[in-house]
Formats: C-alpha cells, structure tokens, sequence
C-alpha cells in the first residue's frame, strides 16, 4: 500500500507533539501533511511561525483554492474549515462550527477521507472534546490507515478516546512510533 | 444509532441533484465549491432524514417550498458581525475616514445570505456620523432573505460571538448598545440600516445594481470553483469605478487573469484592493 498524504487532529494537549513529529520528520519527506487543530479563532497569527521553529518541511496556512504540493505542511486556519476538493486544491469554508469547532476534525478528516480514499493517513492526537472520532471513521471506511495516539500518553484522553471507541484503528501508538511509522511508510512509498 | 448514519454522496448523485434544479427552477448550483456543498447536502439529508439523493431529488421536484428549504440550508448564512476585527478597523480609519465626500460613496455588498456584514457596516457608518454621506446597497440572491435581512433579528448565541468580536474592534463600548434586547433574540435598532437598500439579484445573471466606490465580497468566492470565481471577480470588476476599493476575505485571492494590471494591493493582509485610474488613451 502506498500512502500519499497524512491529516493530523488534535485540540488541548497536541502542540509539543505535532511540534515532535514536525521536527523528526526529514526535509526530504514527500507526504503532504494537513494539519486541524483546534486554535483560538481570532488569534490570526503566530501559529504558523511556531510551528514552524524546529519543521524541516515549510509549514504554511493556505488561501482557500490553494494547490496542494509535496514538501508541504497545511495548517488549517483559524474560524476556517478546510476541505480537500478533487482538483487537488484546498477549500476553505466560514460555515457553522461543528463540534464547537472551526476548523473542524470531523470535517476536514471526512473530506480527506472522500477525496484520497486509501491513499490517506489519518492521525488522532491529545484533545479535549470527540471531534476527529466521524471523521477517522470515514478514513477507516475508505480505506486509509487509521493511528490514534496512545491515550495513557495524552495530556488530554477525550479526543484519542473516543476515536478509539468509534473506530477498529488500526494502529494505536506513542508519538515516538507515530514518528517511526510514518518514517518507515514514507521509505515504502519510494 | 441504527438508522441514523449520514448518507455519504457520491459526484455522480451531487450531479444528479443540479440537473434536477436547474431543470425544475432554472437554479444552477454546478459550479459552487463541491466538497463543503456536498457535506452540507448530506448534513441536510441527514437532519430531514433522506437516505438516498433519488429520494431528496423526488422530494424537492413535487415540492416547491421545499426547494426553498433546501436552498435556504445550503447557500451559506454563517457569519459574525466584526469577523476579522483588524479588517473593519483599517476599513475605518483608513478608507472611511479618509474620504472627502465630495459625492456620496457608494457601496456594494453582495450575494449575501444574511445582514452581519451590512449591519457591522452601518453600525461604523454611524459611528463617524456619515450615514448621510454613505449609500449602501446589499443584494441577495433568495428574496426570502430580504424580510430577514431587514429584520435583523439576530439569536442570543450569535451575539455572544458579535460581541467578542466587538471587544477586539474597539475596546470602549457594547455592541449590545446598538440592538433592542428580546426575550429570545436581539434586534438591531432600525434607524442603523434605515438608508440601507436590500434587494433580490443574481451577480450572474442580472444587471449590475450601479457603479460603486467600495465593494465588500468577503468569503463568498470561497463557495465558488475556480471558473465561478473567476466570473463573479469579473462581474464585479464591471461594478466598480476606477479609483474603487474592493475587499474580499483574508484567505483569498484575488487572481482572474491580468488582475495585477488593474488593481493594487492596499493592504495584503486585509485583502484590500484599489482599482487602478487609467489616463485616457
């Protein structure tokens, strides 16, 4: 099976582990990564940057219809949903939140999940609140590869918990194996 | 849970649904932003409880009020008063404020679906006084919005978000100080949108309502494909007077071909821009 993108969730608890994973990942790894993390939704900048301190790879927060390119990080912006629209291009959306959530989990994983099939990694990091458990099953469902981040491990266990409730993942892991995993697919993938 | 899971759309059931609008009411939905019309489509389904698009299509075809709700839930009404606070304040100090008012400035907000970004507006407008030196003409593409829009009736758990918003536009003050407080919902005190027009309009099919010093057309293109995009920029390019402002949302772009011939940027990160003065040939 060869994976051509990973989607990351997480809320309260998921920074310094989005921030690992980030730096760990070599500046010649492919897989375009999208970021949904939930965010203060009137706090414009700043997120990027910090991200961006310890990244190999260019960490960038897309304009609505934006290519879609290997190399890249897209964090999803604030009091915006981001959508994955078959042309290969993001689509940003000002509807209601959902789950509290604007970016939502839910809705940025099942739209990933509809558009990548089986070519999509799906990972559920520390949070405080369900969203992410629809749309990992969505990725489940369409066959990707679904990983939650070992609850013992999180600072918050709602999000990772209920993910795990809706979903047979298929890999429930530490962020250091997340890491690994995800290095080791990358090498498959060539 | 059993019989209550989403229905999950395929490209082939979404194009099965714009032909059937558009041959029973002439609407044509094909060319807006597929992915979050799909998702909003199958969370429509799924709260009036249709399992299958043939079922939802045979529905809307033998009820006409039906269509109306189903258009209504789809095109997209959310949005906040004083969303992007940094935006609404360059707009006053630096447009509003600015302006001589030799002729009364003339502002477009269009193909909206609700009154939040008219009624921030309006509430800056008579801040600095210039309600009667401001035009503002909002058009919308459901006449059913009109009475609601003017209305401006606004839900409890929207105003604490205007409100927040408010805060970071201007730290004195209560936006509350501009509404009537109701048992279940805030109304805006008349007289703020009293010389505001609102009227019913297709941007692409109709004829442009005038020509206008200001455009605000933020976050609607993001409903659109990159060709309705394109097409709407075009159209409203048409509705602008050289010398003009347009302002669209912070995470677009404004980039029809040749854009950068006729506009410049006035602030990047508020998505300002000026309609460039041609000196006649």
């Amino acid at each position: 099976m060869s994976y051509k993108y990973i989607i990351i969730g997480g809320s309260a608890g998921s920074f310094q582990t989005v921030t690992n994973i980030l730096a760990s990942l070599p500046q010649d790894f492919s897989m375009p990564i999208f970021l949904c993390l939930h965010r203060l939704k009137h706090v414009r900048a700043g997120f990027v940057e910090a991200l961006s301190i310890k990244s190999n790879l260019k960490v960038i927060e897309p304009n609505d219809k934006e290519y879609i390119r290997q190399h890249k990080v897209y964090l999803a912006p604030a009091n915006y949903h981001m959508y994955f629209e078959l042309g290969n291009y993001i689509g940003l959306s000002t509807e209601q939140a959902v789950n509290h959530s604007r970016p939502s989990i839910d809705i940025s994983f099942a739209s990933a999940a509809y558009t990548y099939k089986s070519k999509l990694i799906g990972i559920i990091l520390s949070g405080a609140n369900k969203d992410g458990a629809y749309g990992l099953s969505q990725i489940k469902e369409n066959g990707g590869l679904t990983i939650v981040q070992d609850p013992e491990e999180c600072q918050v266990k709602t999000m990772t918990s209920a993910a795990i409730s809706a979903t047979n993942v298929d890999h429930v892991l530490k962020a250091n194996d997340i890491i690994q995993l995800l290095l080791k697919l990358q090498n498959k993938h060539f | 849970m059993t019989g209550l899971k989403k229905t999950i759309l395929g490209i082939s059931d979404m194009k099965n649904l714009f032909q059937s609008l558009n041959n029973n009411y002439s609407i044509d939905l094909s060319n807006y932003a597929l992915s979050s019309l799909k998702s909003r489509v199958e969370d429509f389904m799924f709260n009036y409880h249709f399992s299958s698009i043939d079922e939802l299509i045979h529905k809307v075809e033998s009820d006409a009020s039906f269509f109306q709700l189903l258009l209504n839930k789809v095109l997209v009404e959310t949005t906040e008063m004083f969303r992007d606070p940094e935006f609404w304040n360059f707009l006053k100090i630096n447009i509003l404020t600015r302006n001589n008012y030799q002729n009364e400035l003339k502002i477009w907000i269009p193909e909206c679906n609700s009154g939040e970004e008219l009624y921030t507006l309006q509430i800056i407008i008579h801040q600095l006084n210039l309600q009667h030196k401001i035009k503002v003409c909002l058009t919308t593409l459901s006449p059913l919005n009109i009475e609601r829009i003017t209305k401006a009736n606004l839900e409890i758990k929207k105003m604490e978000i205007n409100c927040a918003n408010f805060e970071r536009y201007q730290e004195e003050g209560n936006l509350e100080e501009y509404f009537t407080n109701k048992a279940n919902s805030f109304k805006l005190n008349p007289e703020i949108i009293e010389n505001a027009e609102i009227i019913s309009h297709n941007l692409f099919s109709d004829k442009i309502p005038g020509i206008f010093d200001l455009i605000i057309f933020r976050n609607k293109m993001l409903y659109y494909n990159p060709s309705l995009k394109i097409d709407a920029l075009k159209i409203l390019n048409t509705g602008l007077k050289p010398g003009g402002y347009i302002a669209i949302g912070i995470k677009e772009s404004l980039d029809f071909p040749g854009w950068d011939q006729e506009f410049t940027v006035i602030s990047e990160s508020e998505r300002i821009f000026k309609k460039i003065i041609r000196k006649e040939e």
